[in-house]
């Protein structure tokens, strides 16, 4: 039998550890354990170090859980999402949707929204720190007619109907269970990175919104009439100002060279 | 920092759960760091940014487990050109993988995967060990490997093995004491038999951790205080090894650093120790 095909048998029987020795006969356990045993010590194996590593991203939801449960629901995940990657840290993403569709999570209904913010978090740190446009150098550019406006990588704009980050916030406070928080009010975030430190700053669903678009490419005067009717000018110069404050600006372009 | 000759000679694994401790900047008796390297290729923030600020006060080793060097499908580029990328931004001392597989069409099993010792595996590792040193410009040191399955058809010993790996293609050899104990234990052979048949001159680390016992047999957790089994095989190897780096592996149920970091101060004595005897028997 050739490595490949050797390589391919074990990594069968790893992932489903029903070892058939008519197939097996080229492998054989070590001390007393039987072939069957030796291959769940690696699926046991891989199924841990994968949830270990969800794990880490998803702290809160797997407070929320619980261990037993958060651990059913990683291996029905994991069986479903092999990893592809040699980064672990890149494993996940789909986790929340995956958890969206679970059965096993139905009555929690924030619990999607929640593992969306713990992956945005996680995004949003392991992106490089950035280096804002300085604020009179912005100051300068916005006096121009209209601006596309640069974000920065370490920024992500979260909303849902659920307060995400107040269950968050207490997931390694031991007096809380997260039946305690009031989670019930809609919660739209601004998390980005300055000085190698990830921050949230909370927003109106507007605000949000118009960040999102800039985000996406609208140029500033797109993006601020479409929402003129839910902002003030005060509201409007208060989120230019926070813009420049949380150093979410990468750049500002006029829209003709856009 | 200790002071003593072989201060400079134990690192200890850099993990997650020590980063805000090490942020701090403290004096430690570590003399160096060994980084997994996964956690930093192809990444540019807070673990990548953590590694280059431990990087400005200490020397680093970066540490593999993905690199599937014993794969007949070959090496991953993009896998190397990340790893050579890192090299770049931190220096590290020594590259290092482990002896075996863990990927096959696309899907990563996160485990290291023991290979049969045959000579369809040797020229399997060292053409991958070939284009690997020839891609990083820099030679390749690989870890021998703790098992739970063997293969019927091996037609040689796992020492024989993996020295002969070494003679072929040049890289260097990662002695872990750990792996070579539980390997003993669970196929009942003699661990200095393995140590004295492997070619010491051609290994340039030595790893130390604990496994964890279950109804008899031993499982490579590195997730225990190092056990007296391997600490003995450190001492006896002492004298031939005590110029090499030796680091502190635990890689789960990680306690405070200044916990593991007495298991540094341990190694370190070990090897002073061993230069003690050593120069008392001359002189007499």
């Amino acid at each position: 039998m050739k490595l490949s095909e050797i390589q391919s048998l074990f990594k069968r029987n790893l992932m489903v550890p029903e070892a058939d020795p008519r197939e097996l006969h080229n492998l054989t356990p070590v001390g007393k354990l039987t072939l069957e045993q030796a291959f769940q010590i690696y699926h046991r194996g891989y199924i841990n170090r994968l949830t270990q590593t969800l794990k880490g991203t998803f702290e809160a939801v797997a407070w929320v859980l619980g261990d037993a449960l958060f651990a059913e629901l990683c291996r029905h995940y994991i069986e479903a999402q092999p990893s592809v990657s040699y980064n672990l840290t890149v494993y996940g993403e789909t986790f929340p949707d995956f958890i969206k569709d679970s059965a096993t999570t139905k009555g929690i209904p924030f619990l999607h929204d929640l593992a969306r913010f713990e992956w945005a978090y996680k995004e949003v740190l392991e992106a490089p720190t950035p280096e804002p446009l300085p604020i009179e150098q912005v100051r300068d550019l916005l006096n121009q007619d209209d601006v596309h406006i640069g974000m920065i990588e370490a920024m992500s704009i979260f909303g849902s109907e659920y307060s995400a980050q107040e269950i968050w916030k207490r997931r390694k406070d031991p007096a809380y269970m997260f039946e305690d928080i009031n989670w019930a009010d809609p919660e739209y975030l601004l998390i980005y990175k300055k000085q190698q430190r990830v921050q949230t700053h909370r927003l109106s669903k507007a605000e949000a919104l118009i960040l999102q678009e800039l985000q996406e490419g609208a140029s500033l005067a797109e993006a601020f009439s479409h929402h003129a009717n839910e902002l003030s000018p005060e509201k409007i110069t208060g989120l230019i100002e926070l813009m420049m404050r949380t150093g979410i600006i990468a750049d500002v372009m006029p829209t003709e060279s856009y | 920092m200790n002071n003593s000759s072989f201060s400079h000679k134990v690192g200890m694994g850099l993990r997650p759960p020590h980063f805000s401790f090490l942020e701090q900047r403290p004096t430690t008796e570590v003399a160096w760091f060994e980084a997994q390297t996964e956690t930093y290729i192809h990444t540019q923030g807070r673990s990548l940014e953590m590694l280059q600020a431990i990087r400005q006060d200490y020397p680093l080793a970066l540490h593999g487990i993905s690199m599937n060097i014993g794969s007949p499908e070959g090496i991953r580029v993009d896998y190397l050109q990340g790893l050579r990328d890192l090299i770049e931004r931190v220096e590290p001392f020594i590259v290092s993988d482990h002896m075996s597989w863990n990927s096959v069409s696309g899907q990563n099993l996160h485990n290291v995967l023991p290979l049969p010792f045959t000579e369809d595996s040797l020229e399997t590792l060292v053409n991958n060990i070939d284009f690997v040193q020839n891609f990083l410009r820099r030679p390749l040191v690989l870890e021998n490997i703790s098992t739970y399955i063997s293969y019927t058809h091996n037609n040689m010993n796992e020492w024989d093995f993996v020295t002969e790996v070494s003679r072929r293609s040049g890289c260097a050899l990662l002695l872990d004491l750990n792996n070579v104990y539980v390997n003993s234990h669970n196929q009942g052979f003699d661990p200095k038999y393995f140590i004295n048949h492997i070619p010491l001159d051609r290994v340039a680390q030595i790893h130390l951790s604990g496994p964890s016992n279950y109804s008899g047999l031993l499982y490579d957790t590195h997730s225990q205080e190092i056990p007296d089994h391997v600490w003995d095989l450190f001492k006896l190897l002492a004298p031939q090894i005590r110029h090499l780096p030796t680091l502190i592996e635990r890689n789960e149920d990680i306690p405070n650093f200044r916990e593991l970091e007495v298991e540094v101060m341990k190694a370190v004595r070990i090897l002073e120790n061993s230069y003690e005897a050593e120069r008392n028997t001359e002189s007499v």
